[in-house]
């Protein structure tokens, strides 16, 4: 029934959460990503199919326009929070391994600095974007991000920070990671925090912004 | 002749007393005039009428007067305390005799208020109210601007802007040295051993002050932040020297 994923597609693309939701102010009375989901779920398709046909595909859109400049944070997140409505009813479905995420993510603001804003947008594109995203919150230090890679093997690693001072944590943490998970990605961000910086620590790469991130990471 | 005294004052100013840009909000989310539908209008109001509620706005000062402040070499020196704010900032601050610091939080509530938009999976609407908490702690820097050069206009000293330490190559970790000036937990504000301010909504500056003292209007290009977003927005007044 790809009718039914093409209007996923949109709703998800234009970020209407649900039926109730006024947001698109042009799609007032439409169905959201949530009955829509729930609507291809009954029509018997299948979960994958739904995310890889419909969610995944409605994702790639609004990132393609934000890398254009036709679209703008708010429009990655309130795409993402569609996204999210409708991955609800397919959680059972990422629990069964009858769907599967693009792989884990583990992410916190170091310690020292309390700014989560940059962060949590992060967390929700990458969420939107099909990642299994593990937030170790604010002011996480070495033993946390130590811990959250033992449990979750072959994650990749995101470090947040707001200042420069906060900012140098960052290389002990790094460092941290690589002696005893020599593989795993770390990657740095936050408005402080460059290419240079990066290189400097040995980290894996610097984004300015969530979209170019996630992009990267699904060439990994 | 009448002098300036060395006095330590915290006000509360109430929201509707202060001046929010509302352009200022939207380029903030990254729009301008030319590109991308603006759809969120509505919700900007919406959290900005709803945001008055959490909003606990403190600002204060530190008035050291005439003869307590010098600037020279890329240095500003406070009584006997040396700040190390580069030359940019010192050699804006030149002329100085006095100045004073201060700070400005939109206080704990509303960083408690923000915080529960993520924990509800609302992000554009903690994006928003995040940019709305900025804006109101900026407008109370901007007051509390206002309020130092009234005084200091009433001794016929100038003032210079606002400068803050993690700007123009000010070290951020300096704010040390302007706390250890105020008493603890000023305006409501503490500061990490990391040189965090805890609200997070907070900012902490200096202002020069001396008879021969101008106040020069903004010129973005002082600064070498090429890609902040706030070279596209209309100058409030001394904005982009301080955060
Ligand atoms: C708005 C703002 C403020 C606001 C509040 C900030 C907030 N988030 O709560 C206010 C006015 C309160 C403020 C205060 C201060 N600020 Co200020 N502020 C800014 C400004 C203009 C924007 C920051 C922002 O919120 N951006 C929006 C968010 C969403 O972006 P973000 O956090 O950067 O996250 C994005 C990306 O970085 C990225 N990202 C973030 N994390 C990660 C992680 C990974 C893994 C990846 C891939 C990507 C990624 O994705 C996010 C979404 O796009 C920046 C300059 C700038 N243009 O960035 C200065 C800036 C952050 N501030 C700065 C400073 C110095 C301060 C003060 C110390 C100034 C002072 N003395 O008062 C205080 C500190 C406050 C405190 N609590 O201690 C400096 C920090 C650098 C430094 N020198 O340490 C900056 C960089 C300005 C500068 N000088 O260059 N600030």
């Amino acid at each position: 029934m790809p009718e039914l994923l093409e209007k996923l597609t949109y709703a998800v693309e234009r970020g209407k959460v649900d039926r109730a939701s006024a947001f698109p102010p042009d799609l007032a009375a439409a169905d959201g990503a949530d009955e829509l989901t729930r609507q291809a779920l009954a029509a018997k398709i299948s979960a994958n199919e739904i995310l890889q046909n419909a969610l995944m595909p409605a994702m790639a859109k609004v990132g393609d326009k934000f890398g254009r400049g036709e679209a703008y944070i708010p429009d990655l997140l309130i795409a993402a929070k569609a996204m999210n409505a409708a991955m609800k009813h397919l959680q059972p479905f990422f629990k069964s391994g009858a769907a599967q995420h693009r792989g884990v993510v583990v992410i916190g603001t170091v310690v020292g600095d309390l700014h989560d804003i940059g962060k949590n947008i992060v967390k929700m594109v990458l969420k939107g974007d099909g990642w299994n995203v593990v937030d170790l919150g604010v002011s996480a230090g070495v033993e946390k991000y130590l811990a959250a890679i033992a449990e979750y093997p072959g994650c990749y690693v995101g470090l947040s920070a707001l200042l420069t001072t906060t900012m140098m944590q960052m290389e002990q943490i790094n460092a941290a990671i690589k002696e005893k998970f020599p593989v795993t990605k770390v990657f740095v961000g936050g408005a402080p925090l460059t290419q240079e910086f990066n290189d400097k620590i040995g980290a894996d790469g610097y984004f300015a912004n969530p979209h170019t991130f996630t992009q990267y990471l699904q060439t990994l | 002749m009448r002098r300036m005294q060395a006095t330590i004052q915290v006000f509360s100013p109430a929201a509707t007393e202060l001046e929010i840009n509302r352009n200022a909000i939207k380029l903030a989310m990254g729009y301008d005039a030319t590109h991308a539908p603006f759809l969120y209008a509505g919700l900007v109001d919406e959290l900005l009428e709803q945001a008055q509620q959490y909003l606990a706005l403190q600002t204060g000062y530190r008035i050291f007067p005439p003869g307590e402040a010098k600037a020279a070499n890329g240095r500003v020196q406070l009584q006997d305390t040396i700040l190390g704010t580069g030359k940019l900032i010192a050699g804006r601050l030149k002329k100085i005799a006095g100045a004073a610091i201060f700070t400005a939080t939109a206080g704990a509530e509303f960083d408690a208020w923000l915080r529960q938009f993520f924990a509800e999976e609302d992000p554009v609407s903690g994006f928003i109210a995040d940019l709305i908490g900025s804006e109101y702690v900026e407008a109370a820097a901007d007051w509390i601007e206002e309020k130092i050069s009234g005084m200091a206009s009433s001794f016929d000293l100038g003032c210079s802007n606002r400068y803050s330490p993690g700007y123009c190559s000010w070290n951020v970790a300096e704010q040390h040295k302007l706390f250890a000036f105020l008493p603890t937990g000023f305006c409501g504000i503490s500061l990490c051993d990391s040189a965090l301010m805890q609200p997070v909504k907070s900012v902490s500056g200096i202002i020069g002050i001396g008879p021969a003292i101008v106040k020069k209007e903004y010129q973005c290009n002082i600064c070498n932040l090429q890609d902040c977003y706030k070279r596209q927005i209309q100058p409030r007044k001394s904005q982009h020297e301080t955060s």
